[in-house]
């Protein structure tokens, strides 16, 4: 087949800038919502499973399996299951073994009145959380606290406003930033962790919420048989992966949504860039027909059409590429229950660079088609 | 061909599943005046003769997978439930639940849980009534009771009496 030559689809492009920009921005739009929606897809399913560690079991009260913000234990209870349950993790010569408070409460800094959560722990917390490791500064001691990488975002703050030094009051009382602690790719990053005692004491707490157990050679159902025996402490051993993925299973419908409204953008920018095609192609009907009369076919016709498309939409999407990943990847997002980072990994990107390949030239399908379909004599009388 | 093989897979199967079962375990006849599980729990004396009757369940979780080991609830507060299953307790509040349940455990001889799966095992499911017959563990107290089983009767469905 005789083909038009590419410098005639790349010229008709130059024709009007004004429309290149719209049809360019019109994809680079679409890809970005794409790559936006996939890396906020990406990166909180990733938080929630990153947070669950496959050897850990979470010890919480029975019947708050769904929550461990409502959970309630006897503080005695982390101390029971290391003198009764053999095979334990070890750490330091005692077993990793974490009790824990989580609390959702109202943080007042210089700045902001903000909802956090706040996780009460002791210096095994890092023993059994074993992605999390202090960052910089020194553990808390007394009415001091750490502040986790992402936690100034969660609370809408600058990051200045969480660096060592800086005060914070909860429940009535001030706390000291001492640190800021790490751990990639998990929800912790967007929490508080404060002295478990400390926290107790100001939250006027007579129970923990849970106990992290680091499991070594000890398997699930050892802890499941200890909670089963000890009905008196009524617990219910639930596996840190499987709580963690559950979790996120509730964060399912809002990424659901997430992808509708993609979508229902990315449709509503293809039938805009179809308008725009049309109007584009419309208007050169009269050239094209004596393209045709020179004896080009209409398929090189079209193919030249489509070409011109993809070459739009590949700018736009190498556009919209460069700015995700120069601005969207790695930023830290928040919602109720968990902070976390866009995660624009390779799966993602090959989706908003297909998309935004594919939907220029599917958007030029339809007026290409109307653009070649009148016969030659009319097309070339038209005006 | 498979539907030759796959019968004698699942009896193996479930043959192998219970081989550390004690075998007589189950018992075909019910034994004689069971307790329910709030009674039994007033005041347990550890080693002494015990023959308690409950449902399995008291827990979303009544079985632990690999261990002869599971829960039992009074039979009395098996009543329609808002959150689930009935005999999981869920819907009841924690401070009548906590009085009411018991558990079970199939020993070794270190007095721990064997570890052989008994989920499944004999018609032992959750909600299934069974009458216990054995003794109170060690450790048993008003607050938590440990029956170490050295039979179950798992008392058919047409005859669990409606509460």
């Amino acid at each position: 087949m005789r083909l038009l030559p590419l410098e005639y689809a790349v010229r008709n492009l130059m024709r009007d800038p004004w429309r290149l920009l719209q049809l360019a921005g019109g994809s680079a739009l679409v890809a970005l919502l794409l790559l936006a929606t996939g890396g906020f897809s990406t990166g909180m399913r990733g938080a929630m499973a990153g947070s669950g560690d496959p050897a850990n079991t979470i010890l919480m009260g029975a019947g708050s399996e769904g929550s461990v913000e409502r959970s309630s234990l006897d503080p005695a209870t982390a101390s029971i299951i290391s003198a009764s349950v053999d095979g334990l993790r070890d750490a330091a010569g005692t077993p990793a073994v974490s009790p824990e408070i989580v609390h959702m409460t109202l943080i007042d800094s210089a700045r902001t009145t903000a909802q956090a959560t706040i996780r009460g722990v002791t210096p095994m917390a890092f023993a059994v959380h074993r992605g999390a490791r202090l960052a910089d500064g020194s553990l808390p001691q007394g009415d001091e606290l750490l502040a986790g990488r992402l936690a100034h975002r969660r609370l809408g703050l600058p990051e200045s406003a969480l660096r060592p030094g800086a005060v914070v009051r909860l429940e009535g009382r001030d706390f000291t930033v001492s640190g800021i602690f790490a751990a990639p790719g998990t929800v912790y990053e967007g929490e508080l962790w404060a002295p478990l005692d400390a926290l107790m004491s100001a939250t006027r707490r007579t129970t923990i919420s849970t106990v992290v157990v680091a499991r070594g050679s000890a398997e699930p159902a050892d802890l499941e048989t200890f909670a089963a025996l000890r009905l008196d402490l009524e617990l219910s051993a639930v596996g840190e992966a499987d709580y963690y993925a559950d979790r996120g299973r509730f964060f399912a419908p809002i990424r659901a949504m997430a992808w509708l409204t993609a979508l229902l953008i990315a449709a509503g920018a293809v039938f805009g860039g179809l308008n725009t095609f049309h109007a584009a192609f419309a208007a050169r009907r009269r050239e094209v027909a004596t393209v045709l009369a020179i004896g080009f076919p209409r398929r090189a016709v079209l193919v030249s059409f489509l070409i011109e498309a993809a070459l739009v939409s590949t700018v736009g999407t190498l556009a919209a590429m460069l700015i995700a990943l120069l601005l969207l990847d790695g930023a830290a997002l928040s919602v109720p229950g968990g902070t976390f980072t866009l995660d624009l990994d390779a799966a993602t990107l090959a989706l908003g660079l297909g998309a935004g390949l594919v939907l220029g030239p599917l958007g030029a399908l339809l007026p290409a088609w109307r653009c070649l379909s009148p016969p030659l004599p009319s097309a070339l009388r038209s005006a | 061909m498979f539907r030759l093989i796959l019968p004698v897979l699942f009896t193996v199967g479930v043959s192998l599943g219970a081989a550390e079962l004690p075998p007589d375990l189950f018992a075909a006849t019910a034994p004689a005046n069971p307790v329910e599980v709030t009674a039994a729990r007033t005041a347990p004396q550890p080693g002494a003769a015990i023959t308690v009757t409950g449902v399995i369940g008291g827990r979303t979780k009544p079985f632990v997978d690999g261990r002869g080991i599971f829960t039992i609830m009074d039979r009395s507060l098996l009543c329609g439930s808002g959150c689930g299953s009935a005999w999981s307790g869920c819907s009841l509040p924690p401070e009548e639940l906590r009085g009411s349940i018991a558990t079970v455990q199939v020993a070794g001889a270190d007095g721990k849980p064997i570890a052989a799966a008994i989920e499944g095992v004999g018609g032992l499911v959750p909600g299934a009534v069974v009458m216990i017959s054995g003794t109170v563990a060690a450790g048993s107290s008003d607050k938590a009771l440990l029956v170490t089983a050295k039979n179950i009767h798992l008392v058919p469905a047409g005859a669990v009496r409606a509460h």
